[in-house]
């Protein structure tokens, strides 16, 4: 048994094997029903756990204000700035303050913002960014969330997360599954994937989808035709580039999102290579631009406002029991950036 | 208290709604505090829509000088409700907060300039440090950009170009960034012998890709339809884009297109957009430096801006012009038309 200053409803929910929401209504006093039986067990471990109620957190819930902390991995992305939109506009008209986190990617600087969302009492924390495949940062972030949602707060996350809680899934791995598959059945074989940054999960689910379509189709996914980029505009050029340099002559290349993907077509414009007459081109999200650039762009419809209000309509409903997990369809978009593959090509 | 900050005309009741406003910044939450220490090193940044293109490059500009000097950044969205942002500086007050960026234009108007002073100076005579981006009527440090003479500058190139009959899509009139932009095109039009005010027609709106698609239309519309649209802003003139290229109207060959601020899609088009060149990242690196360093005082920092002359500005074409009266002509004349490439 630890310090009872360090025991959380956390630890006491884990013992009783309850949700925490239930945990919460047990210890304090939520006029929600909750089961004797579950009363009792709830009850039960946290006398044995020695479990205190802080009051200073409690203090904090009740002077909660309205802001919704949403935290981002760049705030420029438009990925991001459409997400932003439907946060917005599913809190119009509630007093709803929003304030926005951007850690750029750093994990440090993600745990450091969740404190200090914390700390200026937000009602609500929606964690827009994706995932990470890394597992002490995703404990260092499970100890930050429990606190948060312990005080009362409410946790929505973007995603797929390791973290139990209300989550907006959008379908990464099917629409990369379908987008590489109108790919293939053009007739590309030579094809070349700008990936993300490889600890997200977004990545990781987006580049399995790609497999999958190859294995669909019978042929083998060779993972040295994925080049690194870091889903900004830039790498998608710098990564372009570092394909040709090393011989790559691609007759398609998927970028994992639209960002890369423009940059992905300046750097082959600066090549001389036309879209889709040479080379196709196929990206993932669809943000505005998107649609405007010229030939435009092959890709998966991600609804990123609608994302956005989602969360939002999730964050506002009750706490419930179990973790409510709200399925998003990824759509292919096909414009004139994807075509066959030419006969007169390799 | 939101609304009615916002609505309240009667002078009584906005007094009172400040007086607590003002006084709920002054007591501070005592459970907040034994949580906190001392002021942290984080810079609250206000702006009114995250969405915009040039929001988002300016936070990026702010960001890389504030995550550099170990600053987090948080930014804090009013959806356009402006009287929001002195209760924001208030908020960041209260949770002591060492700087903030004020990234949103200055607003014309006496309310919200009044409500701003007293929570810049109360911010600020606590050891804070407010920096405001734009012409703000505010006795704090400034980063300013001319937006009167680029605005002027895009629109000579056009009258040079030939031009005689504009469109102009401008976002929120009561911007000072709207008046200082329109104000420059009103002057260039002005000396090529054209009354803005009389001759042009101008759709004032929200500085969005949505309006600059629905007010590009209406212009498209028009019995004499402009052959140079102007949009103040560059989200406006890419939403202008979209609406052209789906009535099948050529850019710049049927009529020409002019955006300022030159943000990043403004290149990726094809062709790009004839824009003046803000450098946003620039003026959120500057503004941030402009955070960190005490010893500028009150002082305004200028970021220079250029003309970026693209692809989306070419001479009008006289025949159309003459041709052009009826739509049905229009159509005919589009379908004989060699497509380019």
């Amino acid at each position: 048994v630890r310090d009872a200053e360090t025991v959380t409803l956390v630890d006491v929910a884990r013992r009783a094997g309850v949700s925490l929401a239930t945990a919460s209504r047990v210890m304090n006093g939520s006029d929600r029903k909750v089961s004797p039986e579950l009363r009792e067990r709830v009850v039960g471990a946290a006398r044995e756990l020695r479990y205190v109620r802080n009051a200073n957190a409690q203090a904090l819930a009740k002077a909660r204000s309205a802001i919704v902390g949403v935290i981002v991995h760049d705030i420029g992305d438009p990925y991001f700035s459409e997400i932003l939109r439907g946060v917005e506009s599913a809190g119009e008209g509630t007093g709803q303050l929003l304030l926005v986190c951007d850690t750029h990617r750093d994990l440090e600087r993600e745990l450091e913002y969740l404190t200090l969302l914390h700390a200026h009492r937000a009602s609500t924390i929606v964690i827009a960014g994706s995932g990470h495949e890394d597992r002490a940062h995703n404990a260092a972030v499970g100890t930050r969330l429990d606190a948060f949602v312990n005080g009362g707060g409410r946790v929505v996350l973007i995603g797929r997360h390791h973290y139990a809680g209300d989550a907006v899934l959008p379908d990464n791995r099917g629409g990369a599954r379908a987008l590489v598959r109108e790919v293939l059945e053009r007739g590309h074989r030579a094809v070349a994937i700008i990936g993300g940054p490889p600890h997200l999960t977004t990545t990781h689910d987006r580049l399995d989808g790609c497999r999958l379509a190859f294995a669909d189709a019978g042929l083998a996914f060779d993972s040295a035709c994925v080049v690194d980029g870091d889903f900004s505009r830039e790498s998608g050029e710098a990564a372009t580039h570092a394909l040709y340099a090393r011989g790559g002559e691609p007759t398609a290349i998927v970028a994992l999102n639209d960002e890369m993907a423009v940059g992905a077509l300046t750097a082959l414009r600066e090549r001389g290579l036309r879209v889709p007459d040479d080379v196709s081109l196929v990206g993932f999200d669809d943000i505005p631009v998107a649609a405007d650039v010229t030939p435009a762009l092959t890709t998966v419809n991600v609804p990123l406002n609608h994302i956005g209000e989602v969360a939002m309509r999730l964050a506002r409903e009750p706490a419930s029991d179990g973790s409510r997990i709200e399925h998003v369809a990824a759509q292919v978009v096909i414009r004139a950036s994807l075509g066959k593959r030419s006969l007169l090509k390799p | 208290v939101n609304r009615t900050e916002n609505r309240a005309h009667d002078p009584a009741v906005r007094e009172r709604v400040m007086d607590a406003a003002l006084e709920l910044g002054y007591v501070p939450n005592a459970a907040a505090q034994r949580l906190r220490g001392r002021r942290n090193r984080t810079v609250g940044v206000i702006v009114r829509d995250v969405g915009l293109a040039a929001n988002a490059a300016v936070l990026r500009g702010i960001r890389e000088v504030a995550h550099g000097a170990n600053y987090l950044m948080v930014v804090a969205d009013t959806k356009r409700w402006c009287m929001d942002e002195p209760r924001w500086v208030q908020r960041f007050h209260e949770q002591r907060v060492e700087l903030v960026v004020i990234a949103a234009s200055g607003v014309d108007d006496t309310d919200y300039t009044g409500a701003m002073a007293e929570a810049v100076g109360a911010f600020e005579a606590d050891g804070g440090r407010v920096v405001v981006i734009g012409r703000h009527d505010l006795d704090v440090a400034s980063i300013r950009v001319d937006n009167v003479r680029g605005a002027y500058d895009l629109a000579t190139s056009m009258l040079a170009m030939g031009h005689r009959r504009f469109g102009v899509i401008g976002g929120n009139g009561k911007l000072t960034l709207n008046r200082d932009r329109l104000s420059g095109v009103r002057a260039a039009l002005a000396d090529g012998g054209i009354d803005l005010d009389r001759d042009v027609m101008y759709l004032e709106g929200a500085f969005t890709r949505e309006h600059g698609n629905a007010a590009a239309r209406h212009l498209t519309m028009q019995k004499k339809p402009p052959t140079a649209i102007v949009g103040l802003s560059d989200d406006l003139a890419l939403g202008a884009y979209r609406a052209l290229r789906e009535q099948n109207l050529a850019v710049p060959r049927d009529v020409s297109l002019g955006g300022i601020d030159d943000l990043a899609p403004a290149r990726a088009l094809q062709p790009a957009l004839t824009t003046v060149s803000y450098r946003h990242l620039e003026i959120g690196a500057r503004a941030m430096r402009a955070a960190l360093d005490p010893y500028l005082g009150h002082d305004a920092v200028e970021v220079h801006y250029e003309l970026a002359l693209r692809e989306t500005v070419a001479a009008p074409r006289e025949q159309r012009t003459h041709r052009s009266r009826s739509r049905s002509s229009r159509r005919t004349d589009e379908a004989c038309a060699t497509p380019r490439r």
